[in-house]
């Protein structure tokens, strides 16, 4: 029989889980810094809604005249703040250790921002038609389970995304969120989604995975000028 | 939701760090090796069974017979294990051409028919009237002072045995520059290891054997070509002590290709593996100490976790790059004109400070264990080993991963082995 030091063992234990639980404190601040960052961004989002709510009114009461390129300026750089930040929140979400319901909160709330974006971007080409050589398009997708080419279909819109950059404005949603944000679940039965990928780009319906030849067909067919046509076209 | 691959990694992580600390305490607790005075050097028999090893036999003895330790109390036995070329005829020639100029050395030369390396240790072992008993694998060369070194570490008479730190002879290839950094690290870890009697193995080049106790557990085995594992697994069911020198010194030939070393690592694996079923029992055994409780669980869950790990790393680094290789294939591969239209994005909170922290981490532990391992067996480290170095850090640990899976792999096909020597 020999003899065995148990301190040593229980002792590396210890050591090993209290840099275990540093490791946690270490996820748990960073998550906070990342909570924090994005509900500041949804502070300037909100505000930046409803300053081009008040433009679209003022230019449609034709108080503000001749300002539409001011507008698609600003609704612009607005939405490159809000595009920037979709991918981030999602890997955020990913890598979450404890905030993790806080992240769920914010992506709905970021939704609802997109939903609020793509709206106004709708008044937009109404009120600005000259200014507005732009698709938009709204994606309905799901996880793999029930989608297994809204993958794909992502990467082809992120494709036409980098392609095209603001002509192409890209709002993806997805289903998940039906059950928890009433108006997700409007514009699902708005548009009568059942299958996913769907995709409204600008008015018409698609129920079916677009590739990339199928999607510049129909980019071309909606892309009013020379200029845009000639990007992909 | 925490994903599978999440809960994986944490588990992953935390063995690896509790191993880590483990041996970490273990160092801060050891003491400098001990060493004894020689008033009256013992006598040692030294056998080098050979197979096919025409290139190295005349060396390898040549190094024996030139050793730093009193000639007359030296016994040499080469076996020759029915080898096919011209081993045998070149060691008798060698032999004759020493007896003749050296009359007072005890040389022996025996023969056999292919048996195995263990067989032909056995053989000589009848021959071994000395106190201890030393095997020489017969691609190695040993430093003048390797033997008077080991002899001197027997410092009890509760210690059955002691090994040799070995080197890799002349590395030249990436490859062998590889397992110059690799011997030194096990090597320094086996140092370690000693010092709670958990050495698991007795590696051919110069390991010393008190004769007795060889003899009292009835010599070598056959051990799925692992002899030199399985023998110690018997030494410490009786509760033999095991050490390692760390001032002698032995180089020896290492493959100098991928295939060669992963035959060779699989052959070391693989026979590892199926004594550690065949010895079951020691495992988590308290009777066997930290032998039992905490050496042979981890050799088993190092090849799972090595395993675990390189299917992680094959999961992550796919799930990254899939959306980077699928919009190239909508670029058609035209990596210049995806990189004009990608934007760079990035801000301080999205990196992931925890995973680089940990990696950091590990990577300073590695870097420090490398270092007290060199510096430990006097080894030099010159810029020109940077490629094997980076090598050996990143990838030489997940190359082990991939022949444990084909340990594993065999054991499932019941394969046995095959190498033979």
């Amino acid at each position: 029989m020999r003899k065995v030091n148990y301190k040593r063992y229980i002792f590396a234990f210890v050591i090993t889980a209290a840099i275990f639980l540093l490791g946690f404190f270490f996820g748990f601040y960073m998550d906070l810094q990342r909570v924090n960052y994005f509900q500041t961004l949804s502070e300037t989002n909100r505000l930046n809604i409803r300053s081009l709510q008040l433009q679209n009114e003022l230019i449609n009461e034709k108080t503000l005249t001749n300002q539409c390129s001011a507008f698609r300026f600003i609704f612009d750089n607005a939405i490159i703040e809000l595009e920037k930040n979709r991918e981030r929140l999602e890997l955020y979400q990913q890598q979450a250790n404890v905030k993790k319901a806080e992240f769920e909160i914010l992506r709905r709330e970021y939704t609802l921002s997109q939903i609020n974006f793509w709206s106004i971007s709708a008044k937009l080409k109404e009120s600005c038609a000259n200014s507005s050589d732009f698709v938009t398009v709204l994606f309905f997708f799901g996880d793999k389970e029930i989608c297994s080419d809204c993958e794909n279909q992502a990467t082809v819109l992120n494709y036409y995304k980098t392609q095209m950059n603001q002509n192409i404005l890209i709002f993806a949603i997805n289903r998940e969120l039906a059950d928890t944000e009433p108006v997700v679940n409007l514009l699902m039965k708005a548009y009568d989604v059942n299958s996913f990928p769907t995709l409204v780009i600008d008015n018409s319906i698609y129920r079916e995975y677009i590739d990339k030849e199928d999607m510049e067909d129909l980019l071309c067919d909606i892309y009013s000028t020379g200029e845009t046509r000639s990007v992909i076209c | 939701m925490i994903g599978w691959a999440e809960v994986i990694q944490n588990i992953v992580y935390f063995i690896s760090l509790y191993y880590v600390v483990f041996w970490l305490l273990v160092l801060l607790d050891s003491e400098d090796q001990k060493i004894r005075r020689i008033k009256k050097y013992p006598t040692v028999s030294i056998v080098i069974p050979a197979y096919n090893e025409e290139d190295n036999i005349v060396e390898t003895i040549n190094s024996v017979v030139n050793l730093d330790y009193p000639k007359d109390k030296i016994k040499l036995i080469v076996v020759d294990d029915g080898s096919k070329d011209k081993t045998y005829e070149r060691a008798k020639a060698f032999i004759d051409d020493i007896k003749s100029k050296h009359s007072y050395i005890d040389v022996l030369l025996l023969t056999q028919k292919n048996h195995g390396k263990y067989y032909a240790m056995n053989h000589s072992l009848k021959y071994v009237d000395t106190d201890f008993f030393a095997t020489m694998d017969a691609d190695s060369i040993p430093n003048k002072d390797a033997l008077k070194n080991v002899i001197a570490s027997f410092v009890s008479d509760d210690i059955a045995a002691v090994s040799s730190v070995l080197k890799v002879y002349k590395p030249k290839t990436t490859i062998q520059i590889v397992q110059w950094f690799e011997y030194s690290v096990n090597h320094f870890y086996k140092s370690l290891i000693a010092n709670v009697n958990s050495i698991h193995v007795l590696p051919g080049p110069l390991s010393v054997y008190r004769t007795k106790i060889i003899k009292e557990i009835n010599g070598f085995r056959e051990a799925y070509k692992t002899e030199d594992m399985e023998i110690v697994l018997r030494i410490q069911q009786k509760h033999y002590k095991i050490i390692q020198c760390n001032t002698a010194f032995v180089y020896t030939k290492a493959p100098a290709k991928i295939k060669e070393l992963y035959t060779q690592r699989h052959r070391w694996n693989f026979g590892t593996f199926k004594n550690l079923i065949k010895y079951r029992s020691m495992m988590l055994n308290k009777k066997y100490g930290d032998f039992g409780l905490f050496q042979l669980p981890i050799i088993l869950i190092s090849g799972i976790l090595g395993i675990t790990i390189l299917g992680l790393i094959l999961y992550t680094s796919w799930k990254t790059a899939k959306p980077t290789f699928k919009m190239l294939q909508l670029y058609n591969y035209n990596i210049i004109e995806y990189l004009n239209h990608s934007t760079f994005n990035m801000i301080l909170l999205d990196i992931d400070l925890k995973s680089i922290v940990t990696f950091i981490g590990f990577f300073a532990i590695s870097i420090l264990v490398i270092w007290l391992s060199l510096r430990l067996y006097k080894e030099k480290y010159t810029w020109k080993r940077s490629i094997s170095f980076a090598l050996f850090l990143f990838f030489y640990y997940l190359f082990l991963a991939v022949v444990w899976l084909g340990v594993f792999k065999d054991v499932m096909m019941r394969k046995e082995a095959k190498w033979k020597k």
